[in-house]
């Protein structure tokens, strides 16, 4: 077989992940909302001295948090419908800003390095809200409601005036900066990030390989993020493992842990292929 | 390389902790329970004694429940989350005695899964009058009106 170049390489792995993404949000929408529903749960459980029994949306919330210590966030990467939703509107922006000759909006870093931490704060506040048994006041403003009902074909959004709002509010955000709400507002984002992720396969890199100077991987990063050291256990739980930081590298210095580069399409496939055969046992 | 132990150690914490909550209110409530039986058991003996008693005067209680159904099975559909949820509702001597969900192809796994702890509740309660399953609220909706609906159908 003849020797792929690096381009040719990217661009496979973009219509992957790209058709990947595609077939999780028309197949499997609402196994985010089902995982989080996990979380309330045992909130709401602990809140009226209850027991937690290992219902549906226990089990997919364990499914999921023990996969994402496995192989890091590919989840929110590949699978998430609202994370899919948040790359289509950023793809669908920075297209209209090509046809029209502009430029996209400029985003700040430090704005980033302040968000990061709404999420907690979001994530706090809902468990919160459901250990007070009061997590029902606040039912018609959550977005991703609205935007499951969308997907659901319900247009009944008449109790969902703020939701709607937020979404909107959400959707621009999506727009002007790569995955917005994951890094700064998704509550199940922030569950995850709090997660240790095992060092065996998240992506890292040999620093002493790499061409001085070059950041290449760190901007094209959706979450900017250094790369962790090969070996380390310093992934960040921002790190949604989407690879692109593997295909821009000039050196192809960036790898999953010890799985071997010649895999990487095939590693991208079986995790793919774990996650749908995970999620579809636990019942989405 | 801290930070990694530190989310680790959170994570056992966490999992501890709830293990932990679990088997405590699993004691408790066996507790609870030894006792209600006991005290069950001793009012019973205490029945059974005056029972005894009063066995001769007494004729037989068991007459057919009034009731305001009509006996078979009834079929309705109702909007849940995505779609309509058929429910199968059969009346036996003006009871519900069966309760079942036909079909819900528009309603994701999992949360159907939760609502349908409400089947058992209805039956239970003889009432459709129950609480929703929280976090299901539209999968339960969709059963509680169906189930209304097909009682509905039953009425003398």
């Amino acid at each position: 077989m003849k020797k792929m170049t690096p381009v040719q390489k990217k661009r496979i792995h973009t219509y992957v992940r790209a058709g990947i993404q595609l077939l999780f949000f028309i197949l499997l929408p609402s196994a985010f909302t089902t995982a989080f529903a996990g979380v309330k749960y045992i909130f709401t459980r602990l809140g009226v001295r209850e027991p937690i029994e290992m219902n549906s949306f226990v089990l997919i919330l364990c499914v999921l948090l023990a996969y994402t210590i496995m192989f890091g966030r590919f989840f929110c990467g590949y699978a998430c419908a609202f994370g899919s939703l948040g790359d289509a509107v950023r793809a669908v922006y920075l297209w209209i800003c090509k046809k029209r000759k502009k430029k996209p909006l400029a985003w700040k870093e430090s704005w980033s390095n302040v968000l990061v931490y709404l999420k907690y704060m979001i994530l706090f506040a809902i468990i919160l809200l459901c250990f007070l048994g009061k997590y029902s006041t606040v039912r018609g403003s959550s977005p991703w409601d609205v935007f499951s009902m969308l997907i659901a074909g319900n247009f009944k959004l008449g109790a969902y005036g703020i939701g709607t709002l937020l979404l909107l509010v959400i959707v621009i955000g999506m727009a002007c900066c790569e995955r917005f709400f994951c890094r700064f507002c998704c509550p199940m984002g922030a569950v995850f990030a709090l997660m240790p992720v095992l060092p065996a396969c998240s992506l890292q890199r040999t620093r002493e390989e790499c061409v001085k100077g070059c950041s290449g991987c760190k901007r094209v990063c959706p979450s900017d993020l250094d790369l962790p050291e090969a070996g380390t256990p310093d992934i960040s739980g921002e790190c949604f493992q989407c690879g692109k930081c593997m295909h821009v590298c000039p050196k192809q210095n960036v790898r999953h842990g010890v799985i071997p580069k010649k895999l990487e399409l095939f590693f991208t496939l079986i995790r793919t292929a774990l996650l749908a055969a995970l999620l579809v046992w636990a019942g989405v | 390389m801290n930070r990694y132990w530190i989310k680790m150690l959170n994570l056992v914490l966490v999992v501890g902790i709830l293990f932990a909550y679990n088997t405590t209110l699993e004691h408790r409530t066996q507790a609870e329970e030894i006792a209600r039986l006991t005290a069950e058991l001793a009012s019973s003996n205490l029945q059974l004694a005056k029972y005894a008693e009063k066995t001769d005067n007494r004729e037989s209680q068991e007459q057919p429940v009034e009731s305001d159904y009509v006996d078979g099975v009834y079929q309705a559909s109702a909007r849940g989350y995505g779609g309509d949820i058929t429910m199968e509702l059969m009346i036996e001597q003006g009871m519900m005695t069966r309760l079942n969900i036909l079909s819900a192809a528009e309603e994701d796994g999992a949360y159907l899964q939760m609502a349908s702890s409400m089947v058992k509740e209805i039956l239970r309660q003889q009432s459709v009058e129950v609480d929703t399953v929280s976090g299901a609220t539209y999968s339960s909706i969709g059963i509680r009106d169906a189930t209304a609906k097909a009682l509905e159908q039953a009425k003398k």
